[in-house]
């Protein structure tokens, strides 16, 4: 069931009254029930995945707990993790090798779906067992680690949260109030509005302008505008399933991370990175990156291959393939590039990194590379990758190909992206200006919040696609 | 009790919002009063109640052929040995924007194609068929042409294909369109031209891709997690929402229109605000060019080869409101025909057959595409003398 289909949406509404209704000791086992009939509509047979990973993940930490012994039931604990993780997402290549070895009864399990959000749950899994490890979680049930991985609404394509942020709300002993369940549904609507409107209109056009054959006679306006608008769409597509997860947990009182921060403001290369899918970045930074340059003390050739690996990873994660990996690299040699800048201007130009030419000059430069990025992510083959990039750099030629609409589009939707902040920033003092105000707040929260609430579902239904996905439900 | 009053109170002023909206159609009132404050013709001047033949006419616009083609395989099954015409083309041929002083009729309007097929059916000299859609690409007519091509039943003896400014620059082959693959026969001959690498096999095999997945139709992810997801219970009780709010719920039900007000909100705000109109004038050059410059020389080759006569012919333009940005475009697009042509064609040209006075308008300036009902009478009897002459 998708977030974004008319039965969510719709089955939403009971299932938010009858958790409100029941007593509060009642409450997670009620969300643990939800959380698993919504993983049952899309695969029963699939439901042992996470299960199978909890249950690996619970007795490696119960175990770790013997003296002498923790080193060892962490590393099992992870590579239980990590073989059912890649397994399932590598299956296809996995697939091929068994066959290639002719063990073809091994290869015919492979035949399972891949579970779905498994990328986003065996992070967690990993995060709980180092977080066990270095002993910041304490004690756990059983039944808080599965609610922690199963918890419907960020199960299937985040936040990634950390078993500390998540454990303490599964009392769920917060008193109902109305500003927690309209700020919930600004978020829940707002998401709804965001992937049928914007990244679903975005993406038939990127859809058919990807294609194999029409890249190679693409112009460099053209390529530019297919850059800038895949990498609208993935961000309206992917913000909108945030919104949506954190909307839905805030109706339920639960308060999940924020996955996004308006990321093409962003100043610098850095700073994209703590604006988008923050909570992976997150993840990688905590579990990974720091870990291992705490090894090499922050020595620059270790510290740039570092930068440069890790970010491979990050690719990776999204799935094989040379695009996702030529995606992850760039943002690494990006990242390098901003450091060794930064040493750079701290030794030899104090004065120019504050300048404002300086700012004007890594926020274009970011937003430029970050764009350029998107190609080989989302280009059929390397080819076409290498193609369009080589347009993107050296071929100038100033026509358009396609309908003046698709680049009015793509124009509209980065206009909505840069004005997006200024909005939200008025929405949040329009709120604070109204909160002392009882007979206006009323009003705006009986009438002019339904109001607005009503045309955003009437822009959700107007631009209703079944078929189309979230474009990281495949990740 | 007293906390579930403010949730309750907030869910039926949305309901009541929503169901005002949907009553209103919000945008539909302001479309009609920017047309009003910005001096556009009168909504009826763009004919909505159009001539209807399922006989003669496409009557889908692109999005269900095969029904269209099963009416058409009876209908021509019931006339052997007569000679069969098809003419493909795109909105010009299926719609009616009446000029000034033309005032709205009783009857269901006429178009061209409509004048055509009586005159054909009069004369007994054969039957005439529309294969239409608006936009229609090359790419797409190639599409149906392998289609018309493999199926004896509907192959025609003689295709009439539009050539016009605005083709040049479509692309792609439609949803509705990609339904033909159900025919075996059909998507075979695809799969192959997939596997050739034609110029057109990126359109097609993404159009294949389209139906495969629209066959699937799954309520899960693109990828390997969507085997089987058509049994799994998140499709089945959505499918079960879905049919249950199409009978109660006005706004489900007419979620098409209310996103073609909108769309033509954002349309006018096009035009209006930024001015650039229908009528706006644009370059011949690019992917899309050169993609549809491709797939018709393709389907002049292709008829060559499967014995259907290829006419082509240039459609009027309005002599008000060219098209081309430069003179070197309006050469490039005659050159483009006349290479086409070259190929094995005749080439029919009728670019200044109506003159400005009888053509439409869109919004505030002049429509380049559509015609008023003078100028379809007029065109259908050039178009018809042209036909006699070259032996149809």
């Amino acid at each position: 069931m998708q977030f974004n289909s008319y039965s969510y949406v719709l089955l939403l509404i009971p299932v938010i009254a009858v958790f409100w209704a029941l007593p509060a000791v009642l409450r997670r086992w009620y969300v643990l029930a939800v959380s698993l009939a919504y993983y049952a509509t899309w695969s029963i047979p699939a439901l042992g995945v996470p299960v199978a990973l909890c249950a690996g993940t619970h007795a490696a930490a119960m175990l770790m707990r013997s003296p002498g012994r923790t080193q060892r039931w962490f590393r099992a604990g992870v590579v239980w993790v990590l073989a059912i993780f890649l397994v399932f997402r590598y299956r296809d290549i996995l697939k091929g090798a068994l066959l290639q070895i002719h063990a073809d009864p091994v290869a015919a399990l492979l035949t399972l779906a891949v579970p779905l959000g498994i990328s986003f749950y065996s992070f967690e899994c990993i995060s709980y067992l180092i977080d066990a490890k270095q002993g910041r979680i304490k004690q756990s049930r059983f039944s808080d680690l599965y609610l922690f991985v199963m918890f419907w609404p960020h199960l299937v394509a985040g936040p990634i949260v950390r078993f500390r942020e998540l454990a303490p709300q599964f009392s769920f002993s917060k008193k109902f109030e109305l500003g927690m369940l309209l700020r919930g549904l600004d978020r829940l609507i707002w998401g709804l509005v965001q992937k049928n409107v914007f990244a679903n209109s975005l993406g038939s056009w990127v859809d058919t302008a990807f294609l194999k054959n029409a890249v190679h006679t693409n112009s460099i306006v053209d390529d530019w505008t297919l850059a800038a608008a895949f990498g609208l769409q993935i961000y309206f597509d992917f913000a909108a399933y945030s919104n949506m997860a954190i909307g839905v947990a805030q109706l339920i009182g639960v308060t999940l991370p924020e996955n996004f921060r308006f990321p093409y403001h962003a100043l610098t290369p850095p700073d994209f990175w703590s604006r988008w899918h923050m909570t992976l970045s997150r993840w990688i930074r905590d579990y990974l990156f720091f870990p291992v340059n705490t090894r090499f003390k922050g020595a620059p050739i270790p510290l740039y291959a570092s930068l440069l690996g890790v970010m491979a990873l990050v690719g990776l994660w999204h799935g094989i393939g040379w695009g996702f990996v030529l995606w992850g690299v760039l943002h690494g040699a990006y990242l390098v590039v901003f450091r060794i800048w930064e040493s750079a201007r701290e030794k030899r130009f104090p004065k120019l990194g504050d300048s404002a030419a300086a700012r004007w000059f890594w926020r274009l430069f970011t937003v430029a590379a970050v764009t350029a990025a998107w190609i080989p992510f989302r280009a059929e083959t390397a080819a076409d990758a290498v193609h369009m990039l080589g347009t993107m750099f050296g071929r100038p030629r100033f026509v358009i190909s396609y309908a003046l609409n698709f680049y009015l589009l793509t124009a509209v939707c980065a206009l909505f992206c840069i004005v997006e902040p200024f909005l939200c920033a008025w929405w949040h003092q329009a709120e604070d200006m109204l909160a002392d105000r009882p007979l206006a707040l009323s009003a705006a929260s009986y009438l002019l919040r339904p109001a607005i609430y009503a045309l955003g579902l009437l822009f959700f239904v107007m631009f209703d696609d079944r078929g189309a996905q979230f474009i990281y439900f495949q990740f | 009790m007293k906390s579930a009053r403010g949730p309750i109170v907030v869910l039926i002023g949305v309901a009541l919002w929503f169901a005002a909206l949907c009553a209103v159609h919000p945008f539909l009132r302001v479309n009609a009063a920017l047309d009003r404050a910005l001096g556009a013709l009168p909504a009826w001047t763009q004919v909505e109640r159009m001539h209807k033949d399922p006989a003669t006419q496409e009557l889908s616009r692109g999005e269900n052929p095969l029904a269209s083609f099963r009416i058409l395989a009876q209908d021509w099954a019931a006339r052997p040995r007569v000679p069969r015409v098809i003419l493909m083309g795109n909105s010009q041929t299926q719609e009616t924007s009446l000029a000034r002083g033309e005032e709205p009729a009783a009857a269901p309007e006429k178009t061209y194609t409509d004048h055509l097929a009586d005159a054909f059916r009069q004369s007994g000299s054969g039957v005439f068929y529309r294969l239409s859609a608006g936009a229609l690409s090359y790419q797409e007519m190639l599409w149906y042409a392998f289609y018309l091509a493999d199926h004896p039943d509907i192959k025609p003896d003689a295709l009439l294909v539009q050539l016009n400014y605005q083709n040049f620059v479509n692309g792609g082959i439609r949803a509705g369109m990609s339904s033909l693959l159900a025919d075996p026969v059909f998507r075979a001959r695809i799969d192959a031209i997939i596997a050739a690498n034609r110029p057109e096999s990126g359109e097609f095999a993404e159009a294949a891709r389209a139906y495969r997945s629209a066959q699937a139709r799954p309520d899960a992810t693109v990828n390997a997690a969507s085997e089987g997801a058509r049994q799994s219970a998140g499709y089945r009780i959505e499918t079960f929402v879905r049919a249950g709010l199409e009978g109660v719920a006005p706004a489900i039900h007419e979620r098409a229109a209310l996103k073609q007000e909108f769309v033509g909100f954002l349309f006018r705000c096009r035009a209006y605000g930024l001015h650039m109109q229908a009528s706006s004038k644009r370059s011949l050059g690019g992917a899309r060019v050169n993609a549809a410059r491709a797939a018709l020389e393709d389907l002049v080759e292709l008829c060559g080869r499967s014995g259907i006569r290829l006419l082509l012919f240039q459609a009027p333009t309005n002599p008000s409101s060219p098209l081309y940005a430069s003179a070197e475009d309006d050469r490039a697009y005659h050159e483009y025909c006349a290479i086409a042509a070259s190929h094995g064609a005749t080439l029919l040209d009728f670019e200044r057959v109506v003159p400005g006075p009888d053509w439409g308008m869109s919004l505030n300036a002049p429509d380049p595409l559509h015609m008023g009902r003078r100028a379809h009478r007029l065109f259908a009897d050039a178009m018809w003398a042209a036909l006699k002459q070259n032996g149809l």
